[in-house]
């Protein structure tokens, strides 16, 4: 069974709405660990002083960072987000477009209280 | 040049609303789960372990990596490691066609096993019901329903 053409639009739109972020994992000590094989293991400009005034902080007092930049290639939402291997404490730097909603209704297929 | 953007009250809730922080799993060369971040499952499911292997298969296929399920959206990207390897970041988030699926129901009139159908569809399934999913392709001709589909979703976002 072929999916309904307007099944099909919906999740295509939904798709690319999603685009697939960057990610950079750093170590406690603000050292970049992974990165996307593009980047040449450096993040872009732009992040560099946000992401040196985060780890300037200790590292106890180091809590999730959600933040607007405006990049060279535009407005981009950038979270940074503690996790922990079990051994020591980790954080990965996402970066995805940050696209403004028109108006107060959900964006269609998302989630729930986000869309 | 960049630079930091100071957040106004709107754009604050804009952003809150817009997207819950996803769920950060990193997946290492052997597709096993090395990390994972806050609210994250401590045991990863059968269904969870297949949807990211299957996210980081598309990675490795070079296809889109984008897969939309029933309740998440995962995104694959990989990652170069500093002893050269390659890990892959898989993020999840939570996801629900519901309010496009009920406003398409009250623009064509579907009925409620006809907009399971649709919903089934969209969440990649087959709609167990087949004659809602036929009687579905009848009340929305195909043009007419992308159209308005389409008009929805650029309403709803700029």
């Amino acid at each position: 069974m072929t999916m309904h053409p307007v099944a099909q639009v919906i999740v295509s739109d939904i798709t690319q709405r999603r685009s697939v972020p960057l990610v950079y994992l750093f170590d406690s000590a603000g050292e970049l660990i992974a990165w996307p094989p593009a980047s040449q293991r450096a993040i872009p400009v732009d992040l560099q002083p946000l992401v040196a005034m985060y780890f300037a902080a200790p590292g106890a007092t180091r809590p999730p960072l959600r933040e607007l930049l405006e990049m060279r290639e535009g407005r981009f939402s950038v979270q940074i987000t503690p996790y922990s291997d079990g051994v020591e404490e980790r954080y990965a730097v996402i970066i995805e477009r940050f696209a403004v909603r028109a108006r107060p209704s959900a964006e269609p297929g998302q989630l729930s209280p986000a869309p | 040049m960049g630079g930091s953007h100071e957040l106004g009250p709107n754009e604050v809730d804009q952003l809150a609303a817009l997207r819950e922080p996803p769920v950060l799993y990193v997946l290492d060369a052997d597709l096993r789960v090395a990390f994972s971040s806050a609210g994250a499952e401590r045991e990863v499911s059968r269904e969870l372990d297949a949807a990211l292997r299957a996210a980081v298969h598309d990675v490795e296929a070079g296809s889109d990596a984008v897969r939309v399920y029933r309740d998440r959206i995962v995104r694959a990207t990989p990652l170069s490691t500093t002893d050269g390897g390659v890990a892959y970041a898989v993020l999840l988030e939570r996801f629900s066609a519901g309010d496009l699926v009920r406003q398409a129901a009250a623009r064509f009139g579907l009925t409620p096993p006809e907009a399971l159908a649709l919903a089934e569809m969209i969440a990649g399934g087959h709609p167990a019901d087949a004659a809602a999913s036929e009687s579905l392709g009848q009340k929305i001709p195909s043009a007419h329903g992308e159209h308005f589909i389409e008009r929805l979703l650029n309403e709803a976002v700029e």
